[in-house]
């Protein structure tokens, strides 16, 4: 998938419709791909929103994120850009 | 009130996070391992998702025969009370304390159901300990367990090639099982407990919950209710969780303090058995006490109502107390906000 | 999980005067430690070895290793939430002492660290088991162990 594409995937797919977020009380417009997605400075989304969006990664790619360190939940998962990345890393593929 | 035995059952074999990948996949693995759960007991059969066809009741019974076996002098028919501490109960009616009453085939036991999650063991010890001392009753049996698999795992499993990891975090989080405890107001030969004191608290009562276990009531209504999805059965907070499960320790602490427990009393702690990272953020706050902190929730899974039951019980196998030595059972609870909590010492 | 003294004597079926282990800690599916309350006074051998100058003897170091590694081999009863032998047919044997090397002499009264870590041999009931002994941190010995560990229920 190329970047722009997995962008979109991860605001559209992964966050706004996985995590239900519409049912929260928010527009996907709000979810931009610089949006920070947990703690108070974002979109407040907790631990489990974090779990469920490395599950939603290893079933529609196919592939083992393993465990969910501190450093992926806080860092990787930061954005919906940073997600991308993270996923384009763990298939080996650059960004763009 | 004394502590004449306990008992504990678990049912069938332990289901490994191995076993469920066969079917979920590795995002078990992902899930599993944030909450430090290795294995858990189920009542149904983890490849087809059939009932085995045991339940809260029945690990209940077993539970019961197995802290009644460890005390021979003591015949079943003397038990007068039952106080049961489930969220999963058989049946909204008849309550489960009698079916078990049924089951154990006791004629003349009062029957008395507690609902309520990680603290409701301690409400029921509460009860049996009103009851004993006021002379109400001599012989009383207190079973927390429950049964969460049989009400979703069948469902989850029919959409295992696709499922949300809310939906299936509570399989791999909660455990099936009973454990009892057998009270009563004289201290056998068999030595025992003192059971010093028994209390609760209900730290937050203005605040939402941190968890909701929602199966139907007059208000959630179940019957023509649209297709009910598996992670509205139930809902995790955790940032309430976070924030809030602190403030009820401390609470705690403070209760135990006003009654002059200090922080070199306990040879030993049973706390919450939820998940590894809760208890990890407790021992930090814990620690003063320099207790031995029991924890067998990886392996058992969180089993709301019978984990301090059952944990004692398994404590006592694996590293007795000794003699003269207090044990400090402890449980809090998210739905609400509340800490209950005993004091045994070793006779 | 931890076993306290109590918990241990469930365990094995070695009793006083022939229990080297007071407390054990299985940490995982083949790892597990131990530690043993050296106390003079509770091992009349203390006096003949030496005559005021106590010192634990080599094979008994061999002897609290196998049975801190005897309890790993259990693990798959400790699982299944059994914790004791009572009633089952039980048979713990020390077979070979591959290699075990002393490195420094342990004197009471002390408390000895022990560190195992257990594995199946491919003969059924036969395990390996390569240990450290220590005091207060310090590598007093090594081992590596052949046990025979049978339970039938």
């Amino acid at each position: 998938m190329k970047y722009d594409e997995l962008l979109n995937w991860v605001r559209e797919d992964l966050i706004f419709r996985r995590l239900k977020l519409e049912d929260m009380g928010f527009s996907l417009d709000e979810v931009q791909g610089d949006t920070i997605l947990f703690g108070e400075a974002g979109l407040s989304l907790d631990s489990i929103d974090g779990l469920e969006v490395a599950v939603g990664i290893e079933q529609y790619f196919g592939i083992k994120i393993g465990k969910l360190t501190a450093d992926i939940a806080n860092e990787k998962f930061k954005s919906p850009q940073t997600i991308a990345r993270f996923i384009l890393d763990l298939q080996n593929i650059p960004a763009v | 009130m004394y502590l004449f035995s306990t008992g504990s059952y678990l049912p069938g074999q332990p289901i490994s996070n191995e076993m469920l990948a066969e079917y979920f996949g590795s995002s078990v693995h992902l899930i599993a391992d944030y909450f430090g759960v290795k294995s858990r007991h189920m009542a149904v059969d983890y490849k087809t998702g059939k009932d085995f066809g045991e339940y809260t009741s029945d690990f209940g019974v077993k539970a019961a025969m197995d802290a009644l076996s460890k005390v021979p002098q003591i015949n079943i028919d003397q038990v007068d009370l039952i106080v049961t501490a489930s969220s999963t109960p058989d049946y909204t009616l008849p309550s489960l304390s009698s079916l078990i009453q049924e089951k154990l085939g006791i004629k003349n036991a009062i029957p008395i159901d507690i609902r309520g999650g990680c603290s409701a063991a301690m409400q029921a010890l509460l009860i049996a300990e009103l009851f004993i001392k006021t002379g109400k009753s001599k012989t009383a049996l207190v079973i927390g367990g429950e049964c969460c698999s049989t009400i979703y795992y069948e469902f989850l499993f029919k959409q295992r090639k696709s499922y949300n990891a809310k939906d299936l975090l509570n399989t791999l989080i909660f455990g099936d099982g009973a454990g009892a405890f057998l009270v009563g107001g004289t201290l056998p030969e068999n030595g025992g407990f003192e059971i010093e004191t028994v209390n609760l608290g209900s730290v937050l009562p203005d605040q939402s919950p941190g968890f909701i276990f929602s199966l139907g009531g007059c208000k959630e209504k179940i019957l023509g209710a649209k297709s009910v999805h598996l992670s509205e059965l139930f809902q995790h907070l955790p940032k309430k969780i976070e924030t809030n499960l602190p403030i009820v320790i401390r609470a705690m602490q403070k209760d135990l303090k006003s009654r002059n427990y200090g922080t070199q009393d306990f040879k030993q702690i049973v706390g919450p058995q939820a998940n590894k990272r809760l208890i990890d953020d407790m021992n930090s706050l814990l620690k003063e006490h320099k207790a031995e902190y029991f924890y067998n929730g990886d392996i058992t899974g969180n089993i709301p109502g019978g984990a301090l039951l059952l944990a004692f019980d398994r404590l006592q196998q694996i590293s007795p107390t000794l003699s003269g030595d207090k044990v400090l059972i402890m449980g809090m609870e998210s739905p609400k906000w509340l800490y209950g909590y005993c004091v045994l010492r070793k006779q | 999980m931890k076993f306290n003294q109590k918990g241990v004597e469930k365990l094995l079926k070695h009793k006083q005067p022939f229990l080297f282990v007071t407390e054990v800690e299985v940490l995982s599916e083949t790892e597990i430690k131990g530690t043993l309350d050296l106390k003079k006074t509770e091992h009349p051998f203390f006096d003949g070895h030496f005559p005021g100058d106590p010192v634990m003897p080599g094979v008994l170091l061999i002897e609290a290793l196998s049975q801190v590694a005897g309890i790993q081999t259990f693990k798959p009863f400790l699982d299944r939430g059994i914790y004791t032998l009572e009633g089952l047919s039980s048979y713990l044997y020390l077979v070979r002492v591959k290699d075990f090397v002393i490195k420094d002499k342990i004197v009471p009264d002390c408390q000895i660290d022990f560190e195992a870590e257990v594995k199946p041999l491919p003969i059924p009931y036969f395990f390996e088991a390569k240990g450290k002994v220590m005091v207060d941190g310090k590598c007093k010995a090594t081992g590596n162990l052949v046990l025979y560990s049978r339970v039938e229920e």
